[in-house]
């Protein structure tokens, strides 16, 4: 059994590694930008789809279906991104005599349509954010429904996802341009210019319920993720529990999410997302079909593999969870690292990995898509890995959070680790008193340079110091003698012990 | 070595001599006495001498005269200028966009960086100006094209010289 990974990255090599332990194949699939990536290296077998833009290579279907026939394989998993949520290719998958790694693609089509998923989803009886079930025929519609239930309101692309083709209105005067721009992103993005309105929710928390579903009439909810530090909708860390919910939340949520499951006939792993409001009242937003970038805190806390558990599911095995030994044990926080500059504006960051020092010790998982010396190319998402830690409690949990991210390196580019270090200081994010525009309101009020600045004052003046020592170095006029033997092990070896004298021989 | 080191919000006066394997630090007057040991080209260790405090710096220039520097898991980045290009610089804010690269000193040129109908960018160096015993690196005020360059390497010229002029904006 062979089964051919349509991805890149972290995730192409955190499917490699499920393979592995189930004793199946790998047939890794690469652009020419990827080459030498870990996941193309990992493989026991690579075959090359096209040029780096991602449109010519990992979303480019045909590329990947003869991929697929040349190397004899005979699963395809999608991963997330790409390829993952595209009805049309899961079915062509399955016309090539192929077993798709995911729910059927009819499921995939009705998910995908936020109007559609709405509808499923009143059918399930899960309780719906106020808003509209059909597309909007024009700005007077929309002006009637603010009339009816107030600002502020959020208008979504119909066949939007990821935080693209969202847009905020809070003020009645800018209602027409909003639904102007939110009907050409749509448009822009992803082909379709329908657009439809909801209530925007004041202070409310992401909660999504991991669920897995046979082909035999077995259903599971797998506890829920808290997804609300996100920055522009994307999310940046995910937790497992979620700080709020207790147990009986949690089974109602859980038993809400396996309606939809069962009204929509879902199989396969997959995520159902909610909104919390703080006065605890719960909303459907709408379901993933596919495995999450987060999936690795749901898997720490409840001691399963969801990726082998997704794979056995698409071979038609039964489900090996049953919902009474699903007790969550402890907490997981995860950090995606991504190649941008938090100190400016987020900017990309591509470039060379010079070097890199991943953490590691006790409840500490770095799942990577990238090693030293790794290039990062501009084409895809910035995504290098992902840190996730584990404790017995969230206070644990926190603090071996801190120790991995004093330990994780990275030189060459600038990535989100910075990010990440500010917040786990923060009270607020200690306290988990945070909802999903906590995050763009805490960099938006306080630059995170500042942020370091005010939280540790006496590693400003010794950055300052640094700096200096550094420049005079540079300029060559305070003992280049430090610098003679040039590189890093030729110095250490000769150089600091000539130096210094006092390090052992 | 003088140094003014710029940060997002201060300016700080910095004084940097070597005291056998130790560093004296003057800060804003104030003076630590460190151990500054590169590990490699980005990585070192830094250690307060009167205290023992010691912290892992990473460190990498970004641009010719600033400094991103990681201090446990903190990240700042300074701007390390002589002083002369701090005068320099004060002079490019009150005048932004002006098209000439003038020596703000009396000096030596050292290093000549663009040549007639060279596309340059905003804050590129130009020319290296010793003067003070120190290398002082002058940059473009705007991106623009070099319209002529009025000196050669090795002159001595006065404070107010006109080094390089840039093509007038429009043909930028």
């Amino acid at each position: 059994m062979k089964l051919l990974i349509a991805n890149r990255g972290e995730i192409a090599v955190r499917i490699i590694r499920a393979c592995r332990d189930l004793g199946i194949g790998t047939v890794a699939v690469y652009s020419e930008a990827d080459r030498l990536s870990p996941h193309v290296l990992m493989a026991d077998e690579a075959m090359p789809i096209g040029p780096a833009p991602a449109r010519e290579s990992y979303l480019r279907a045909e590329g990947i279906l003869e991929a697929a026939k040349i190397s004899g394989a005979t699963l395809v998993h999608p991963g997330y991104g790409f390829l993952a949520e595209n009805a049309e290719f899961a079915e062509a998958v399955e016309a090539q005599g192929l077993i798709w790694v995911g729910p059927p693609p009819e499921v995939i089509r009705v998910m995908g349509s936020k109007t559609e998923s709405r509808k499923l989803a009143v059918q399930a009886g899960a309780p719906l954010i106020p808003g509209m079930l059909e597309p909007l025929e024009d700005l007077a519609e929309l002006q009637s429904f603010v009339d009816e239930h107030g600002l502020p309101v959020l208008l979504k692309a119909v066949a939007g996802g990821g935080g693209k083709g969202m847009r905020a209105v809070h003020k009645k005067e800018d209602l027409g341009a909003a639904f102007d721009r939110a009907r050409s992103e749509g448009a822009a993005y992803f082909g379709d210019e329908r657009v439809y309105v909801e209530r925007l929710l004041d202070k409310a928390r992401h909660i999504e319920v991991q669920v897995a579903a046979d082909n035999h009439g077995s259903a599971v909810y797998i506890g829920e993720r808290e997804c609300s530090i996100q920055r522009r909708h994307q999310k940046v860390v995910e937790e497992c529990p979620s700080p709020v919910v207790g147990s009986e939340l949690r089974q109602t949520l859980g038993e809400t999410a396996l309606a939809i499951v069962r009204a929509s006939n879902y199989r396969s792993v997959g995520t159902v997302e909610f909104l919390l409001a703080p006065d605890g009242q719960f909303y459907f937003l709408e379901m993933n079909t596919r495995l999450q970038v987060e999936h690795p805190v749901t898997e720490e806390v409840f001691g399963i593999d969801l990726v082998c558990e997704q794979i056995s599911l698409a071979l038609g095995e039964r489900l090996s969870l049953r919902q009474e030994d699903l007790v969550p044990r402890g907490h997981a926080i995860e950090c995606r690292i991504y190649a941008e500059d938090p100190l400016r504006g987020f900017a990309p960051s591509p470039g060379v990995i010079q070097h890199l020092q991943r953490p590691s010790g006790p409840g500490v998982r770095v799942d990577s898509g990238v090693v030293e010396g790794s290039v990062v190319p501009l084409d895809y998402d910035p995504m290098l890995a992902k840190l996730v830690v584990w404790g017995p409690d969230r206070q644990t949990a926190l603090l071996r959070l801190k120790r991995a991210l004093s330990e994780y390196q990275v030189l060459g580019i600038c990535t989100t680790l910075t990010l990440f270090r500010a917040l786990v200081d923060m009270e607020v994010f200690q306290k988990a008193d945070f909802h999903t525009a906590f995050l763009d309101q805490l960099l938006a009020e306080e630059g995170l340079e500042e942020l370091h600045r005010r939280q540790d004052p006496e590693a400003e003046e010794a950055s300052l110091i640094a700096a200096a020592c550094l420049a005079s170095l540079d300029a060559g006029r305070l003992g280049n003698d430090l610098f003679a033997h040039g590189e890093c092990n030729g110095w250490w070896n000769e150089g600091l012990r000539q130096q210094h004298g006092r390090f052992p021989r | 070595m003088k140094w003014i080191v710029k940060g997002a919000t201060a300016a700080h006066e910095v004084e940097v001599e070597r005291e056998g394997e130790h560093f004296v630090v003057t800060v804003d007057g104030v003076e630590r006495v460190v151990d500054y040991i590169p590990l490699d080209r980005t990585i070192a260790s830094l250690r307060y001498i009167n205290n023992g405090h010691s912290f892992h710096v990473t460190a990498h220039r970004e641009a010719k005269r600033s400094y991103r520097v990681a201090v446990g898991d903190r990240e700042f980045t300074w701007d390390v200028l002589t002083p002369v290009e701090a005068v320099a610089s004060e002079a490019r804010g009150a005048s932004a966009g002006a098209a000439r690269i003038i020596a703000p000193i009396p000096g030596k040129v050292v290093k000549i960086n663009v040549s007639p109908g060279d596309d340059v960018e905003q804050g590129q160096s130009i020319v290296v100006l010793e003067a003070m015993k120190m290398e002082n690196e002058l940059e473009s005020e705007r991106a623009g094209r070099v319209a002529s360059v009025l000196v050669s390497a090795g002159d001595t010229v006065d404070a107010g010289t006109v080094l390089v002029e840039l093509e007038a904006e429009d043909h930028g």
